[in-house]
């Protein structure tokens, strides 16, 4: 699953990630979001709405359910952002 | 995961949970002999965790049409109304809480379980969209696995972000159907729903409202409607769907709606369609209840009093709770394992409560659900209220260094 180049968004998930996870612990983006983070299903569905805040889109429940690893969560934002150049978005942000 | 890792994964979680006392998923009732007083492995117990709100389970009204339909009716349809027919019975009960309501048309389920089930997969098809709060009872989850539509949660209670994210499907073709209950169960808390109405009304045509009202029927509003008439909404809760396990004290659901067309759902919704229909005992206990609820308001009065007084004392108590007083009282404990300690020590001291612990919570909260009753008297919430001073004592809670207010706020 890792990829050679890392998208902007792909990036993104991974600084959010890591910035909520025990600093021993490596994250990448085979990492499985729940198994290899140590957070529970409610604090990764938390970082799924601080997510979609920035990217201002709305995952569905289906895709979230098939989310495994953290590139996968970066897919499927990026099938949702259109494929529009994620930095600008990620940078103005919209969280609260 | 195959069957033998999912029994042995579940196995070793529950293991922890029983270590600590009794099982809380297999629960026996020797009896329950009103809607107040059980025996619990040979001990009689209070009981302070039914949703029994109005008491009616033992209601004589309640129970003499129980019997008489029996009797004339016979105990059971054995089908569906698709393949057996509706009774008279159930035509009786769908027009009496349409007139309950105000509403145009009801259509009864066999659960509550069910009616949310029916009536959400049958209103969302693929192209559309489901928008549900994050914090909705597992039944209105599995009606959204079970429709093709795309769904979409919101931020529990937060009607700005409902409006986000319908803003962003601003110009995408398909109907949107907002979902929200009137008190969520776990926290008792209630819906924001003139806000969320508002944000209804502005998105326009093409979004509907529902609100499952299955913990507000009997309890809220001026005749017991819910919060939508509570909240002064009824005109924008373009389908309401409620329960008969709660106040009305026996089993079933149903769906209100003036929306044209609406009965269509009977030809097309398959937990309508393929379960077997209400038995003519429960059909009957059903219509009596509705009458006993818009006969004898004062039964919502003291369900409120005792609400008041149970929150109140248990506040003085230093128990950390839910955001509002309510029917339900949640109290909030540090982990899973000081929640079912809890719940072991008020059992064994005669107080039945129910147990919530992740992943059926909200924020992976662990709690003790306190559900109050009019049919409880003034002395067992006296009681009830030592009995939680004394067990609170005795392991220490609340107020160990704190921890009872370590757990997250909702």
């Amino acid at each position: 699953m890792i990829k050679e180049d890392i998208s902007p968004i792909q990036s993104r998930v991974l600084e959010l990630l890591r910035n909520k996870v025990d600093p021993q612990r490596t994250i990448d983006l085979g990492s499985n979001v729940i198994e290899d983070t140590g957070l529970d299903s409610v604090s990764v569905m938390d970082l799924v709405m601080e997510l979609e805040d920035e990217f201002d889109v709305s995952i569905p429940l289906d895709r979230i359910a098939e989310v495994r690893t953290v590139a996968d969560l970066a897919d499927a934002l990026e099938a949702l952002t259109g494929g529009r150049p994620a930095t600008g978005d990620a940078a103005t942000g919209q969280g609260d | 995961m195959g069957i033998k890792q999912r029994i042995k994964t579940i196995g070793e979680a529950y293991g922890k949970l029983q270590a600590l006392g009794r099982d809380p998923t297999s629960l026996e009732f020797d009896s329950v002999t009103s809607p107040t007083r059980g025996v619990l492995d040979g001990k009689p117990v209070m009981l302070f965790g039914t949703n029994n709100y109005l008491g009616l389970t033992f209601d004589p009204a309640c129970v003499a049409a129980a019997a008489e339909a029996a009797g004339r009716f016979g105990a059971g349809t054995t089908g569906s109304r698709i393949a057996n027919g509706t009774y008279a019975g159930h035509r009786a009960l769908e027009a009496e809480i349409a007139a309950f309501y105000d509403k145009r048309a009801a259509i009864v389920f066999s659960t509550g379980y069910l009616a949310n089930l029916g009536v959400i997969s049958a209103l969302a098809e693929k192209g559309d969209y489901l928008l549900i709060d994050a914090d909705s009872h597992a039944s209105i989850y599995d009606a959204c696995k079970m429709s093709d539509a795309e769904t979409i949660r919101f931020r529990h209670n937060n009607a700005e972000d409902l409006a986000k994210r319908l803003a962003r499907l601003k110009g995408t073709p398909g109907d949107k159907v907002i979902v929200v209950e009137g008190i969520y169960s776990m926290l008792g808390d209630t819906a924001p729903l003139d806000e969320i109405a508002a944000v209804r009304r502005e998105a326009g045509a093409g979004v509907y409202l529902l609100v499952d009202e299955a913990h507000s029927l009997g309890v809220l509003g001026r005749s017991g409607r819910g919060k939508c008439q509570a909240a002064g909404v009824e005109a924008d809760c373009d389908y309401i769907v409620g329960t008969f396990s709660k106040s009305v004290g026996t089993t079933g659901g149903y769906c209100v709606s003036d929306v044209e067309g609406f009965e269509v759902l009977r030809s097309y919704s398959r937990p309508y369609m393929f379960t077997a229909s209400l038995a003519p005992p429960t059909v009957a206990t059903a219509r009596a209840a509705f009458r006993r609820m818009a006969e004898a308001p004062e039964l919502r009065e003291r369900l409120w009093r005792n609400a008041q007084r149970l929150y109140d004392g248990l506040a003085k108590l230093g128990f950390e709770l839910g955001p509002e007083v309510s029917p339900v009282v949640a109290v909030k404990l540090p982990d899973p394992a000081s929640a079912v300690t809890l719940w072991n020590v008020l059992i064994d001291a005669g107080v039945y409560t129910n147990i919530a612990i992740p992943p059926a919570t909200p924020n992976a909260l662990s709690l003790l659900r306190v559900s109050v009753s009019a049919a409880h008297d003034d002395a067992q919430i006296t009681r009830a209220l030592e009995v939680f001073a004394e067990a609170g004592r005795k392991i220490g809670l609340p107020g160990r260094g704190g921890t009872a207010t370590a757990s997250r706020v909702a």
